[in-house]
This record gives C-alpha cells, structure tokens and sequence, in this order.
C-alpha cells in the first residue's frame, strides 16, 4: 500500500493546488495518501467511477472497488485510476465487506433510492452524484465542514 | 431532452480545465452530439488532481487535443471540433464562436474570458453558463437565450487583478471542482431543453455545508450587455430586527472566522452600517468610497438580488437573510 513517509517533488507538484487549502496541507495529503476507502459501485456505475477518479486524483491511498458495474458501459476500474494515479493502490473488495476496515465509504448502489437511480444513467446527474459523494469522503478523511444534509 | 435532440446538439466548451473536464465528460456521456473544445493551454502535473480528463501520460499534450482523444475513446458516437485558442474581449473569436454552436460554457480562470463568453453569447442570442471555482466553493450562472438577465447583471466588469482569489494562489480540492463542472453541464442541458421558456439562475456550492444553493437571478437596468430593466418595490417597515447575514470566507477575517453573523436595521444598508460596528473594516470591502455596493460583490436579501429590490435601501423585516456572495474565477490553472 502507498503511504510514503515524506511527499516526493512529483507528489508535491502533482497536489500542489490541494496543499495551498488550509484545510488539507501537507498533513492532510499525508492522510489522504495513508486512506482506505472502499467505493460501492453496483449497477450506479457512471456516478462511482466519477466519485472514484476524484479520490483517486486526490491521492488517496487505497481505493476498494466493491461490487464490478457492468461490463464495457463505460470501461473503467483499477488500469484507469492507476494511469490516473500511480500513487493509488487500487483492490477489489472481498466477497464480504467489513465496512469498519475502511477511512471512508462511498455507496452510490441504487439501494439507495431516486438519487442514486439518477445516479445509475450517464450524464451530469451522475457526475454529480459522484463528485458530491467524493467530497463528502475526502472531508470525512480530513475531519473538514459538516455532512451534507440528506437529499 | 429527447436523445435525438441531443445527438443534433452542438456544444461549445471554452476552458478544458476543472470544471470543463467534468463538464466535457457527462456531456459526451449524456449523447449530446458535438462538443467544441476550446482552450490554449498544455497538461501540467498539478492539473491532474482535478482535470480528470486527462491521465498522467498527458502531461505536456496540449489539452484540447489530448482532451478530445479521451472524450473519443469513452464514447465514440461523439464529434469533437478542436479550437485551440485563447478568447478575449473584442478579438470577434467568440462572437464567431458563440454563433457556430447551440450552448456556450465557460469554466475558464479568466475574468475577460467569461465577460467576452457573455457577452457574444448574448449578442448570438444562445444560452450560456458561466462557472468558477476556488478552494472549497463555487458558482454556476446560468442565462437564458434570451440574453436576460447575463453574467454581466450579476457582475458589472472584470475586476481588477489580484482582488479575488485563483485556484493558482488559494488552492482547489478537486472533487469541489467536479461537483461545480457538472452543475455546469446540467445547468446547459437544461438550458437547452428549455429552449425560449429557461430562466436563468446563480448556483453556489459551499462543499464544508455540502450545500447547493439555487437563487433567481436579477437583472440590471442599466446593464451595458443586455440592458435588462426590472423593478420591484417592496413596503417599508419601521422597525429595528434581527436580520442574519451570511458572510463568505474570503471576508471572514473581519468576522473572527464567523460564517453567519446578526446585524440589525431596516434596510440592507442599515444592516451594513451595524456589521461594520462590530466587524471593522467589512464594509469597506463591499461598498465603495461613494457607498455604492462594489460591482464586484452581489447582495442577497432572502435570496433575491437587492439590485432588482432596491439595492441598499432594500427594507428589511425580522428575521430576513442577507448573503454577501462575491465573484469567483479560477477552475483552469
């Protein structure tokens, strides 16, 4: 798994514009680079492929895909986020997931209901869907803002 | 909107940064037909936490080219136009632009970018959003194809340099930077779906109170863009209240960090005149030296525009809420 000690000048370079925020600084990044989140993908592909290539840009150290969105949609998983990132340790979930093991969890299955059923079609919806479920992550990652109030 | 429909679309897309990438992506994936790409810029390394159009292998590449690339391979189905140059005020670029295409977006970090967006998008009478983004927030406009009320309503003229924050010197999360690229996406989608009945509006996200805020937006009378000329007066009452006031984090350094804070009054800028009381100095950074509202910095009074009230002479009841929003570029750098 990533977790470098001390960021390298790539590192450094490649969050630059994420170090500046007051709220993450290179003690937040050394965080998100030590992270364990696992993302739910299920049949709300679109929208866990946006959530998961926003923590992976992020740096997150590890990212557990659970549950493979169907296949050829829009090809996606560990190749991508790795060409992305090489930073990123990405790992499919075990058969049963021990929530409790992960930093972060981000559920966009359409268990959830009508946000999560927008969230299944491609479009800007689910890049929301994703992008939102994102940040909510990396601010429980780095203990910042309030959670977002339920939609 | 009808797949068909979209699949005739054309789209033009001017920055291919922060808030184009995500923008570019759920539009492609969308089915709209043809997205114009136009920006100047090559891939550097600390684009990639946010542009995530682009993989480390195209540092470097030109964006929109490597953009294109990207946006072919996910969907095939979808026409890409390449327009690799920067727009600015007066060069006819974005006019000719703007007239080639059914919806302009700007996501750009450039002030003159997104007034010469708007302003050639109202003049070709096509539907425009304008985004930006800084640190942890940001804000979409949206303007009808009528043209009214534009960018311009909202923010007068480009403001002078180093006034407001860039993501270059305050930093982006990028994920924040997604959120405000795809309500950019939507907000066109529904634009043109819309057609002669879209109204525009002003979308802030604050991702700390992993908020969106959607607000009416508010023309200007003597708007030098669309001329746009709407009133609507309110009743005075005579009373002293407690009005709430939301203040934005670039001014919360006169406010102890506070992000709502109470003033009393019976108009907006009675309510001003009070916060400066106990916030030295918080005045002066929305108003200026004759006391008018900076142009820079729009005033909310219970989510409408106090230009379209009657700006700071706006009455006040209790319990009112004033939102002190002010501009925000950023997104490509």
């Amino acid at each position: 798994m990533s977790c470098a000690p001390a960021l390298s000048r790539e590192q450094a370079a490649r969050y630059a514009r994420q170090l500046l925020l007051p709220e993450v600084g290179r003690a937040g990044q050394e965080r998100l680079l030590a992270a364990r989140v696992l993302v739910r993908a299920g049949a709300a592909s679109t929208a866990a492929r946006a959530a998961a290539t926003y923590l992976a840009a992020a740096g997150v150290g590890t990212i557990c895909l659970a549950g493979e969105p169907p296949a050829g949609a829009f090809g996606w998983g560990a190749d991508d986020l790795r060409a992305l990132n090489a930073d990123v340790c990405v790992v499919a979930a075990p058969d049963h997931v021990d929530e409790g093991a992960y930093d972060a969890v981000v559920d966009l299955s359409p268990a959830l209901g009508a946000a999560a059923a927008a969230a299944a079609a491609a479009g800007p919806d689910a890049a929301l869907a994703g992008a939102l479920a994102a940040v909510e992550a990396l601010k429980r990652l780095l203990a910042i803002g309030r959670p977002a109030p339920a939609a | 909107m009808p797949a068909l429909l979209l699949r005739e679309a054309r789209v033009l897309l001017v920055g291919a940064g922060g808030l184009g990438a995500p923008a570019a992506l759920a539009l492609a994936e969308a089915g709209v037909g043809t997205l114009g790409l136009c920006d100047f810029d090559r891939v550097e390394l600390s684009n990639l936490h946010r542009q995530v159009v682009y993989r480390s292998a195209d540092v470097g590449r030109g964006k929109v080219e490597a953009a294109a690339d990207r946006l072919r391979a996910r969907v095939p189905a979808l026409r890409v136009e390449a327009h690799e140059l920067r727009l600015g005020a007066g060069d006819g670029a974005a006019d000719r632009l703007a007239a080639a295409f059914d919806l302009v977006l700007e996501g750009t970090d450039s002030f003159e970018a997104k007034f010469a967006c708007n302003d050639a998008a109202v003049r070709a009478g096509r539907p425009f959003v304008s985004a930006g983004c800084v640190a942890l927030r940001g804000t979409v406009v949206a303007v009808a194809p009528g043209g009214r009320p534009c960018y311009r309503c909202l923010f007068e003229a480009p403001p002078d340099a180093g006034d407001f924050p860039t993501c270059e010197a305050a930093g982006v999360l990028g994920a924040v930077a997604g959120v405000v690229g795809a309500l950019m996406a939507a907000e066109g989608l529904r634009l043109l779906a819309a057609a002669e009945a879209a109204e525009g509006a002003v979308l802030h996200y604050d991702a700390l109170a992993g908020r969106v805020r959607r607000r009416r937006m508010q023309g200007r009378a003597d708007c030098p863009s669309c001329g746009m000329a709407r009133r609507r007066p309110r009743t005075t009452e005579e009373r002293t209240m407690a009005i709430s006031v939301h203040i934005p984090t670039p001014l919360r350094k006169y406010t102890a960090g506070k992000g709502e804070v109470s003033a009393a009054g019976q108009t907006v800028g009675d309510a001003l005149d009070d916060l400066e009381k106990s916030y030295p100095g918080l005045k002066e950074r929305l108003c200026d030296e004759s006391g008018k509202v900076r142009r820079f910095v729009n005033i909310f009074a219970n989510d409408e525009d106090i230009r379209a009230l009657q700006d700071l002479a706006t009455p006040l009841k209790d319990g009112d809420e004033i939102s002190i929003v002010p501009a925000i570029a950023g997104g490509r750098s």
